[in-house]
């Protein structure tokens, strides 16, 4: 898991991000990086639907560039030894939330691959990777899902860090 | 999910005029935690709760509890008449 300690404060719990700022840090990435993915793998001609689709990808990664030094991506990314109880604790209830999330999305995405690639002939407006591309897509899209969807339940279920009613 | 553990903290930290840093470096937690074990969203282990209470000079039942604690105003009064 990523997670990124400032050098000019190597003691520090996690840079403070208000929790609604890091709602949106979270869940806009999750959104804009599969929706630009769609838009450049189905558009591969059309100039306007790259830039797009570019545009959306570079707006996921600059989120997550903002997600990574976090108090809350601490608590999903840091080393154990660094980490208190209550942060384990937090830690285990994000990665158990996340692990279900991402197995319900892999099966959708399993189930919805198996249907398409079943029914191409009848259906052959139905979408299914075929390329390095598509593969490649979905491979990093996998990689940002797993970084983010623990933070991103902390973020929706867990009150904000203490620093921000002081 | 666990019953919700009262607590004293925050009132026993304004006494002593400690931050939560301070206090938080005194029991090897980070200041954060210490800001949700007060709002009560964090119940701590038999560990924690007992390095607090040593922190704070108090039989450990005086810093928790499973019930609420009276307001230190009821407590005053009843102090007053004798109760």
């Amino acid at each position: 898991m990523l997670y990124y300690r400032s050098s000019s404060q190597p003691a520090s719990g996690g840079h403070p991000i208000q929790t609604g700022r890091l709602r949106a840090l979270t869940t806009v990435p999750l959104l804009a990086y599969p929706a630009g993915c769609i838009i450049r793998l189905n558009a591969p001609e059309a100039v306007i639907a790259d830039i797009a689709g570019f545009a959306l990808i570079l707006l996921a990664l600059f989120c997550v560039a903002l997600v990574v030094p976090s108090y809350f991506q601490r608590i999903v990314g840091d080393e154990k030894q660094n980490l208190d109880e209550f942060e384990m604790d937090l830690r285990r209830r994000a990665y158990t939330a996340a692990y279900q999330g991402f197995s319900a999305l892999t099966l959708i995405f399993v189930m919805y691959f198996g249907i398409a690639s079943d029914a191409q002939e009848k259906l052959p407006w139905l979408w299914t990777p075929s390329n390095f591309d598509h593969w490649n897509a979905i491979f990093w899209g996998g990689f940002l899902y797993t970084v983010l969807l623990p933070t991103a339940w902390i973020a929706w279920f867990v009150g904000a860090p203490a620093q921000e009613e002081e | 999910m666990s019953d919700k553990i009262y607590n004293r903290i925050s009132m026993l930290r304004a006494e002593r005029n400690e931050s939560r840093k301070a206090l938080a470096d005194a029991v090897g937690v980070n200041y954060q935690t210490i800001g949700y074990l007060e709002r009560g969203e964090y119940n701590p282990s038999l560990e924690l709760a007992l390095k607090l209470a040593e922190h704070f000079e108090l039989p450990v039942e005086m810093v928790f509890s499973r019930q609420p604690f009276p307001p230190l105003s009821a407590q005053l009064v009843k102090l007053q008449q004798g109760g």
